[in-house]
């Protein structure tokens, strides 16, 4: 016979308003509370298929279940995060039991207590930052139609207000150079090295640039930030342009409205960046505990 | 006041950056149960990468809408769907649409006397995006 396996969710003080009914979890379980002193836990009983040995570890294998976990993890911890302060563990926290809950509720209250009082009032904010493409992206998702033309503000600002931009502008305008000298010259091996090593400068110099704008962008933004924690840029080859920046912020949620009015106003600011916005989330990124 | 859609399932959450939290971050404690995906990176590396190559379209959300990006060169991968949950990017002057989560039991107060953003009370959705 197995023993009950309880899926952990998160944590929350005991004087939280209750979970919500009908809220369910990630095999579509009830999700309930498990209480000790002023702590709270709130967790989901496995169906025996998944409370086997392995039964978890199984199906983590299998992409489709594992990405419906994931979104119904944080439903959950999202769902209680928007009623009270919330401490949320990572996937797949497992427990043989509610009396092993509470036993982590008696055992590690000492760290679970300030863990809730960094939640309090606060979320995670993530931005991620990804260089534009500053130079002549070969293949044709890039036509000569489409580069970085003249016309929108961002664009005059960037190429008009800095040297190093217009430099940049520079290479993008000779993209349509290029095309046109590939057009005339197509079979000249030197001429062809000659363009190639200029758009691996100019990529180069892209990335630099945006490098240093993503490092502007973090330490402005890490101002309305009571915390901050990088998050991996490293995406694989799936990613197709690895971001140069990715980080969360630990944001006052009275501050959330200036910290987001900061982010905007930094879009304009720093045109070699494309900034991605997401907020608010549960303070994933803020909630080690030590030991 | 641009109101938010209100999305009712969980799904507008990008998944890459639900990966970044759920499956990287939140508190780790030893259960008996507690599998090695809590203690080894590795794992979750290896998971992140299965759902990439089992979801090709797990970054399409960096796709920029064309019409909305006038003078910025599409994404290398434009042409796939963008991201259907995205945000377009607000008009320029235009006060930022704030993905405040203010619901109207979260703590802390939504509104605030800054004037530099305003909040979207009652846009109770999940996270939602702002994406350029």
């Amino acid at each position: 016979m197995t023993d009950p396996a309880v899926w952990l969710y998160a944590v929350r003080p005991a004087a939280a308003p209750a979970v919500p009914a009908g809220l369910s979890g990630v095999a579509g379980e009830p999700v309930r509370s498990v209480c000790h002193g002023d702590l709270e836990a709130v967790v989901g009983t496995l169906p025996p298929s998944l409370a086997a040995q392995d039964g978890v570890q199984a199906r983590l294998a299998d992409p489709v279940w594992l990405e419906q976990a994931v979104r119904r993890h944080h439903h959950v911890v999202d769902t209680l995060f928007r009623a009270a302060a919330t401490v949320p563990f990572r996937l797949a926290t497992i427990y043989r039991g509610d009396d092993r809950v509470v036993e982590l509720l008696e055992t590690r209250a000492a760290a679970l207590r300030p863990a809730l009082e960094t939640a309090t009032g606060r979320a995670e904010w993530g931005v991620r930052a990804y260089p534009l493409p500053a130079g002549t992206p070969a293949g044709p998702g890039a036509p000569a139609g489409t580069p970085a033309a003249p016309g929108t503000p961002a664009d005059s600002a960037s190429s008009a207000g800095r040297g190093a931009a217009a430099e940049a502008g520079a290479a993008t305008g000779s993209g349509a150079a290029a095309g046109t000298a590939v057009a005339t010259a197509p079979t000249t091996g030197t001429a062809y090295l000659l363009r190639r090593r200029t758009e691996l400068a100019a990529r180069e110099q892209a990335r630099a640039e945006a490098a240093a704008e993503a490092a502007e962008l973090e330490a402005t933004l890490s101002q309305w930030a009571v915390a901050v924690r990088r998050l991996s840029t490293d995406h694989g080859a799936d990613e197709p342009v690895p971001a140069v920046s990715n980080v969360s912020y630990l944001v006052e949620q009275s501050r959330a409205a200036d910290f987001v009015a900061c982010a905007h106003r930094l879009r304009e600011r720093l045109p070699r960046l494309r900034l991605r916005i997401t907020g608010p989330w549960p303070p994933y990124s803020f909630v080690e505990l030590p030991g | 006041m641009t109101s938010r859609p209100v999305l009712a399932s969980p799904e507008p959450v990008s998944l890459v950056d639900l990966l970044d939290r759920v499956l990287a971050k939140g508190v780790v404690v030893s259960g008996e149960l507690t599998l090695t995906i809590a203690d080894v990176d590795l794992v979750h590396l290896s998971l992140r990468a299965l759902l990439c190559s089992a979801r090709p379209d797990l970054f399409s959300w960096t796709v920029p809408e064309p019409d909305q990006l006038p003078g910025r060169e599409p994404h290398p991968r434009a042409g796939s769907e963008p991201h259907p949950r995205a945000w377009s990017e607000p008009p320029a002057g235009s006060p930022p649409r704030l993905p405040i989560g203010s619901a109207p039991s979260a703590p802390g107060p939504a509104s605030e006397p800054s004037g530099s953003g305003r909040a979207t009370p009652g846009g109770s959705g999940p996270v939602s995006e702002v994406e350029r």
